[in-house]
């Protein structure tokens, strides 16, 4: 997949394109381009692209069909159903999002506050990353209409207790709408919607080594008020001609996963225990309930910014945080949420599909290697 | 098989194609990551940007990449209606009758929050004349909206008059251009414009993008919250791909621009002879004959149903009874019924919209398969 001398290390923040989807794509793009609310036979062929796609979604995450919304990314996926469903509520009322929840709930929990709703975060435990389940306890009230619980934090691949945790909330306030955001765990761990206990869950293809610019919600039960007004696709939840060429692709990307979650948990511990074992580094959140892509881990003495630098040089991607704070040094408040507030030694190390065992084996000797010169070069001769 | 539903989407042009390849290929890590290996990306998307600023005389960072003209619109709506209520109370809104369901669905729901929607009449023609905006602009207006080409019957509205009459009560004014980016001569400058929505697919690029043209100094609440990119104008990872689709389909409409309005219009042009020669007074041409988009036919045919002519015309032409999002529904457009088109008319027509595709062979064929078409549909 990548020349010999690239490794990447990145695969949270976004993957490679499998080529078979990209090849689907533009086969699609050029010979199947109707408007898929076009009655003619162009059009009837993207309706049924379409109509597939939506399908293999829905099988994904043991939802039906009809309850898939494609959207342009998880972002807008999560902004409509926060902002959606507050918009159903006739007054201001009550909303809980855990502590480390991704910059577009974030974002968007804010904008509820400003119109008058009490958001609150729930806080992690401390040693596993994992939802405090007592404090939701004693946080989830009556009026409580939504909770947000992402199912795998992107940073630091802490599996929340979502089952639970929507089990506690609808029993104290039986109309709260469970949203998770499965950006990281669907074609990974099992997604299964009546398992999780979610009412609605937002996705992304381009985590899944689909395209950027695609990602869905699917919706179980009351609806949220959309976004945008238009001309009714997605039954007016989503309206704009759709993207299908991307729709496909996500659809053969849910089919298609990640990759085995067992290897990929073997190969992220080796690449941890290399930076343990030489460096004195310390995996983060590293037990059964992290998610078997990603392992966080903190190097002392060697500032993450400078460690992707120095890895990158030799061809290894890995991340300071995430992704979207890469370029905007935003202080993480997922590692604030540890304990670890204005750490500056964490590094993400995130695992897809496209990587072997060539590139753990590699990466396991080189990265100690490099990151043990950048600590020395900081302390001088 | 004859495609003429370019109004509907276009097939992507091959230099689009080529220009994505490679990202469809590779170049796939994330703009927002700080490594080299983000810099083509990162680059590709400051690239797009340029040319689609190019392509409508504004500069790179009044451009703000969206999920599609429908977003884009929204965005444009919804953002100044807040910013100016916001600023300065004001609460009116301005449309024509005969804008986009993007534009006329954001304007209900506003209305619903306190807004105050003032639709415009259109002529018989489907333009609007800038005396209605005189009638009805106030001290109170925060925004007027107007698209420059319409979709179904593809008048091309006065927009330069529009703003300079916005502007003089201290509106904005916004346009969807949809229609009409790539087709004739949308320049932000010449039109005065302070937002214009674009759609990727309606120019020969990838469906799922869009742009919105946001002039410099505007600032408008974003409703796509996230992790800051566009400059915090608008989240989400950015759909690289698609940005370079509408980049480099920007640059291709951008390209003699003029000559293909020329070819298209003759084509077009020829499709409505040949079909007034077999026809007669039995065809009726919806819009006007000068100021219209070069790629747009919309004709009523006599005594038949549009539905009944498409069925007629599967596997031969490809067309529309109206806009591709209301094709599900037969009822008459709003458009038609805007500009006043006698109800009978308006339930026989067609949209025939033709593009780069398109042939003088496959106008002359098309042509005959229409008046078959009609002639079976009548007897």
């Amino acid at each position: 997949m990548f020349p010999r001398h690239q490794i990447y290390l990145d695969n949270a923040a976004t993957t490679a394109m499998d080529p078979a989807f990209a090849q689907e794509m533009s086969r699609i793009a050029t010979e199947a381009y109707g408007n898929a609310s076009s009655r003619h036979d162009l059009g009837l062929e993207a309706e049924q692209i379409m109509r597939k796609a939506r399908q293999q979604v829905a099988d994904a995450v043991g939802a039906e069909p009809e309850e898939v919304a494609f959207t342009s990314g998880a972002t807008e996926a999560l902004a409509l159903a926060l902002l959606g469903i507050a918009a159903r509520e006739s007054k201001p009322g009550h909303v809980l999002i855990s502590a480390i929840e991704h910059p577009a709930v974030q974002e968007s929990a804010q904008l509820l506050r400003d119109r008058g709703h009490i958001v609150e975060e729930v806080p992690v435990c401390m040693e596993d990353a994992r939802l405090d389940l007592e404090t939701l306890t004693s946080m989830v009230r009556q009026e409580t209409f939504l909770l947000a619980l992402m199912h795998v934090n992107n940073e630091l691949g802490a599996i929340q207790p979502v089952t639970r945790a929507a089990r506690i909330v609808k029993r104290a306030a039986p109309r709260c709408v469970v949203l998770c955001d499965v950006v990281q765990s669907l074609g990974l761990l099992p997604v299964d919607m009546g398992q999780l206990g979610a009412d609605i869950i937002a996705a992304s293809a381009h985590k899944l080594h689909g395209p950027k610019g695609v990602g869905c919600l699917v919706i179980r039960g009351r609806a949220p008020a959309a976004l945008y007004g238009g001309g009714g696709q997605e039954r007016g939840l989503r309206p704009g001609t759709e993207n299908v060429p991307g729709i496909a692709a996500f659809g053969m990307a849910c089919l298609k996963g990640k990759g085995d979650p067992e290897t990929l948990r073997r190969w992220t511990r080796a690449l941890g225990a290399s930076l343990e074992d030489r460096l004195g580094a310390k995996m983060l959140c590293d037990g059964p309930k992290r998610a078997p892509h990603i392992i966080a881990v903190q190097i002392p003495g060697v500032r993450a910014e400078v460690a992707v630098n120095a890895l990158a040089r030799e061809g290894i991607y890995v991340s300071s945080g995430s992704a979207c704070h890469g370029r905007h040094s935003l202080k993480s408040t997922v590692l604030a949420a540890l304990g670890l507030e204005g750490a500056d030694d964490v590094i993400r190390i995130s695992l897809g599909r496209f990587n072997n065992e060539d590139e753990v084996s590699h990466a396991s000797s080189a990265m100690p290697r490099l990151l043990e010169e950048v600590r020395r070069k900081r302390k001088g001769p | 098989m004859i495609y003429l539903d370019y109004n509907a989407t276009t097939p992507i042009a091959s230099e689009v194609v080529d220009a994505m390849l490679p990202f469809l290929r590779g170049h796939f890590a994330n703009p927002s990551s700080s490594y080299a290996l983000a810099d083509e990306p990162r680059e590709a998307v400051v690239h797009a940007r340029q040319q689609v600023a190019a392509l409508i005389g504004a500069s790179a960072e009044e451009v703000v990449f969206t999920s599609g003209g429908t977003e884009s619109n929204n965005q444009a709506l919804r953002g100044a209606a807040r910013a100016r209520r916001q600023q300065d109370g004001r609460k009116r809104l301005i449309t024509s009758a005969v804008e986009h369901p993007a534009v006329m669905e954001v304007c209900r729901a506003l209305s619903a929050e306190g807004f105050d929607w003032v639709v415009l009449p259109v002529d018989a023609e489907g333009r609007v004349h800038p005396a209605f905006l005189r009638r009805v602009i106030d001290e109170d207006t925060a925004l007027v909206s107007v698209m420059h080409a319409n979709n179904e019957v593809g008048t091309i509205q006065p927009i330069a008059e529009f703003a300079a009459i916005a502007h003089e009560a201290g509106a904005w004014m916004h346009t969807d251009a949809a229609q009409s980016v790539g087709k004739i001569s949308t320049d932000v400058s010449d039109l005065g414009v302070d937002l214009l929505s674009i759609a990727s697919h309606k120019i020969y690029g990838p469906k799922g993008v869009g742009a919105l043209y946001m002039r410099r100094g505007l600032e408008l609440p974003n409703f796509m919250l996230g992790a800051g990119q566009e400059n915090g104008r608008r989240a989400g990872t950015e759909n690289v791909l698609g940005i370079v689709g509408l980049g480099a389909a920007c640059a291709h409409v951008g390209c003699e621009l003029e000559a293909h309005g020329v070819q298209l219009q003759a084509l077009r042009d020829s499709l409505h002879e040949r079909l007034k020669d077999a026809l007669g007074p039995e065809v009726r041409l919806n819009g006007p004959m000068e100021g219209r988009l070069p790629t747009t036919l919309s004709v009523g045919f006599a005594g038949v149903r549009a539905h009944a002519l498409l069925a007629a015309l599967e596997g031969e032409v490809m067309a529309s009874a109206g806009a591709a999002c209301k094709s599900g529904n037969e009822g008459i457009s709003t458009v038609l019924k805007a500009m006043g088109v006698p109800e009978s008319w308006a339930l026989g027509t067609l949209r025939l919209s033709v593009g780069e595709g398109t042939t003088e062979e496959d106008v002359a064929l098309a042509a005959e398969q229409i008046v078959a078409a009609f002639h079976g549909a009548r007897s």
